[in-house]
């Protein structure tokens, strides 16, 4: 009884959290500051070097909840219009970026590598990734 | 001795022939399996074994080819990117064990970080460890083995970036996995060994092997073996098969034993075979024989030896029965020929007897050209009293010979009308016969002398006694009237006897010797008819009883074995040979009997005197019937006589039929003379 009382209020407490929540695309510390536009390019890939450095967008798996939230709010295109983009972009050699389990690795894969950018909830940021673009539900 | 049973056999060397024949191959077929087969089946079990050892090589290498593939394909996915995120989210860890466990195999997947930390793993024992890939280096190779462990190494790069090295994926790969390729079943033997340091993974065997070759095959007493060394990465390493002897060669010890148990019934049945037919093919023979020592005891050639078969002992038998046929055709032919021969010889002597029979010379000319031309069947036969008149043909002369000049005179030829003789053989019968006839022509002629000589001596004889008789008859008749005349004295009447007396004795002994004579000149006949020999006797012995009684000798005459019977005979003549046999028994006998015997049986008549007079010596006895002979030593003036009388009895009684036999046991003890009449008529 307790447990399923613990659990009930967890989600409760998860859902209140959501409500009010802000996500941020970062990079590794060394990117410069890039638009929101840019993002799009880049996770599009239709910009694949900066600064002579060539950039690594990273997204979640296809049905997390944050990444159809960046697609929407971000990328602003649907699941079927990105699922034809590739499509085509697939004959150009071009292949959609590298998905990524959890928040927690694209933090660690952004902090390591150099041109790596991903979003993730800002709750989970650490002063060791550049942000580069924040929005709220 | 073993050596004489087969020579003297032909059946012992059928026998053996056969037995070795049928036995050879087969004795061939075992000392080969026994001894060729074992090194063949070896030899191809080798063969085998290295063929699947090349398999077992190769799996092993597509094995580890497979694996490589398998690290490199892991290596270039692109979740290793995750390695940047240290796998956070164990999605590589997840996927190596996720792999490993597919695999099933003694293996561990593990990433190591560039900094030698193993960031992810199919073991979890090994995260966090720090792993140098100093061997890697060192080798320069994706791949090496350390201890018994092989590693298969990946680079991994950064799917964005292939410049970007993330790390390497390292397949730690126990090669005791190694075993899953070794055969494991009876009698097959297998194991990986690497001889340098002396590790081995399978079953271990207590195996002497060097490795002295990338691959070789060894032969034991108990296990044929192969070896070879396996492909790349694991060169240093050896596959070895090992064959237990008694599970490869079972099949041929199978085999064997299976040979062993069939040799024994098939060498039955090759004796029992070869005894039978053996028996058969020498059957005929053996018979051959039989009918052969038969043949050769009785001699009868014509028994024939039945054919029962068609092969070589029947032709053997037939020509046997040819050769019998010859033979006995052969001794038909002879037999004949001799029966012919002997014919021949007895027409021969035939021919000889008839011309024996002949009298004169023409008669044995004729007879025996006619008995030649019988004889010859020929035709052409002449006798020529002239060679000369002869040209063409063969002739043989005839010689005969001259008694007077002891010379041979030609006395004519015989044609024989033919050009040549056909051999040596006729020429000699042509000869035999012409020296036949011309003994016979010898012995006609000489009897023809003699005939004539001897009737002239009796001739002359006779005469001469009628010329003497006829003067004495005077004389005896002129003194018997002068004796009578009666003025005579005494002494004149005396002299007168005398000339009476021995005129008397003369013309005795004239008459005897014309008797003789009459008798030789075949003049003297016999004038036979019944008469009573008792009586015959009776009057001799009458006659006679005087002279005896003269002498002063007992005469006595017995008759108690005769039965009276009539005899068939000349009674004159017999009582002229009983006088003369009495005469002399008188005249030899100075004192003692003389007894005077008649007897007869169914058959003979047997008269005989005995005397105790002088006796003879038994040797003279055949002297006694010659004419004009008296045994010397009783030749004394006292026993007169011309000594013709013996001889004259004898010749007389064989005109009767019978025969005087005179006996006598020495001088001085008397003889017995016995007139003997056999088979005489009654």
């Amino acid at each position: 009884m307790v447990g399923v009382l613990k659990i009930i209020v967890s989600s409760l407490l998860v859902s209140s959290l959501s409500l009010a929540s802000e996500y941020v695309v970062i990079a590794n510390k060394n990117m410069k500051n890039i638009s929101k536009a840019q993002i799009k390019a880049i996770f599009l890939k239709k910009i694949t070097v900066i600064d002579e450095t060539n950039v690594v967008p990273l997204s979640l798996q296809a049905r997390d909840s944050l990444r159809m939230k960046f697609e929407k709010d971000v990328l602003r295109m649907s699941f079927t219009r990105l699922k034809t983009h590739w499509t085509k972009q697939h004959y150009k050699g071009l292949r959609p970026p590298i998905s990524m389990q959890s928040q927690q690795s694209i933090l660690a894969f952004v902090k390591k590598v150099e041109g790596a950018i991903g979003y993730i909830n800002a709750d989970n940021l650490d002063a060791d990734v550049k942000v580069i673009y924040r929005w709220e539900d | 001795m073993i050596f004489d049973f087969y020579k003297k056999s032909l059946r012992n060397k059928l026998l053996s022939i056969f037995i070795i024949i049928g036995f050879l191959p087969f004795f061939i077929l075992l000392v080969y399996t026994l001894f060729l087969s074992e090194n063949k089946i070896a030899n191809k079990i080798i063969v085998e074994q290295f063929d699947r050892t090349e398999v077992v090589i190769k799996q092993i290498d597509n094995h580890i080819n497979a694996l490589q593939k398998e690290i490199n394909f892991l290596g270039s996915l692109e979740l290793m990117d995750d390695l940047l995120a240290d796998d956070i989210d164990k999605r590589i860890s997840r996927l190596l064990t996720q792999k490993a466990e597919d695999l099933n195999l003694q293996l561990t997947f593990f990433v190591v970080g560039e900094d030698s930390i193993i960031i992810a793993s199919s073991d979890k024992e090994y995260l966090q460890k720090t792993y140098d890939l100093k061997k890697e280096k060192e080798l320069n190779n994706s791949i090496y083995i350390e201890d018994t462990l092989l590693y298969i190494c990946s680079k991994i790069n950064a799917s964005f970036d292939a410049t970007k090295t993330l790390g390497t994926l390292v397949l730690q790969y126990n090669l005791k996995n190694l075993d899953l390729f070794l055969t494991h079943q009876d009698g097959v033997h297998s194991y990986i060994i690497n001889p340098k340091i002396a590790f081995l993974i399978g079953e271990e065997l207590a195996l002497d092997v060097s490795f002295a070759n990338d691959e070789n095959s060894i032969i034991n007493h108990q296990y044929v073996v192969v070896y070879k060394h396996l492909l790349s990465i694991l060169q240093d390493w050896y596959i070895v098969y090992a064959v237990d002897k008694s599970v490869a060669l079972e099949f041929l010890y199978d085999f064997m034993r299976f040979m062993l148990y069939i040799s024994v019934l098939i060498i039955a049945l090759i004796i029992y075979l070869s005894v039978k037919h053996s028996k058969e093919i020498v059957k005929p023979i053996e018979e051959l024989t039989t009918i052969i020592n038969d043949i050769t005891t009785t001699h009868n050639y014509s028994k024939r030896i039945e054919v029962t078969s068609q092969d070589e002992i029947a032709i053997l038998t037939h020509s046997f029965n040819h050769m019998l046929q010859t033979t006995s055709s052969a001794l038909n032919e002879l037999e004949e020929e001799n029966k012919r021969r002997l014919k021949r010889f007895t027409q021969l002597i035939e021919i000889f007897n008839t011309i024996i029979q002949t009298i004169s010379e023409e008669e044995c000319m004729d007879v025996s050209i006619q008995e030649i031309k019988k004889l010859t069947d020929k035709e052409n036969l002449y006798f020529v009293k002239d060679r000369d008149m002869i040209d063409t043909t063969k002739y043989i002369d005839l010689y005969v010979t001259d008694f007077e000049n002891q010379t041979k005179i030609y006395f004519g030829s015989i044609e024989l009308g033919i050009n040549t003789f056909a051999d040596k053989n006729e020429k000699d019968f042509y000869n035999s016969i012409a020296s036949m006839i011309t003994l016979q022509l010898d012995r006609i002629r000489l009897i023809q002398r003699t005939l004539s000589v001897s009737n002239a001596k009796s001739a002359f004889i006779s005469n001469m006694s009628h010329e003497l008789r006829t003067p004495l008859n005077a004389i005896i008749g002129f003194a018997q009237f002068m004796i009578a005349y009666e003025e005579l004295n005494e002494e004149q009447q005396d002299t007168l006897g005398n000339i009476e007396s021995s005129a008397q004795y003369l013309l005795s002994m004239i008459n005897e010797i014309l008797d003789i004579a009459k008798i030789e000149a075949g003049k003297m006949e016999a004038h036979m008819k019944d008469i009573d020999v008792l009586e015959l006797l009776q009057e001799t012995y009458d006659m006679l009883s005087p002279l005896a009684y003269d002498k002063d000798l007992k005469f006595e005459f017995i008759f108690n074995n005769f039965k009276p019977e009539n005899y068939y005979t000349d009674p004159k003549m017999l009582k002229q040979i009983v006088i003369n046999l009495i005469s002399n028994a008188i005249k030899f006998t100075q004192e003692g009997t003389i007894v005077l015997e008649l007897a007869n049986d169914d058959k003979n008549l047997k008269i005989s005197i005995q005397d105790t007079g002088i006796g003879i010596d038994n040797k003279d006895i055949p002297q006694l019937f010659n004419d004009f002979t008296q045994v010397e030593n009783v030749m004394q003036k006292k026993h007169k006589g011309t000594g013709l009388g013996l001889s004259i009895s004898k010749k007389m009684a064989e005109i009767l039929g019978a025969n005087i036999q005179i006996y006598s046991k020495g001088l001085g003890c008397g003889t017995k003379t016995t007139l003997l009449f056999t088979k005489i008529s009654k």
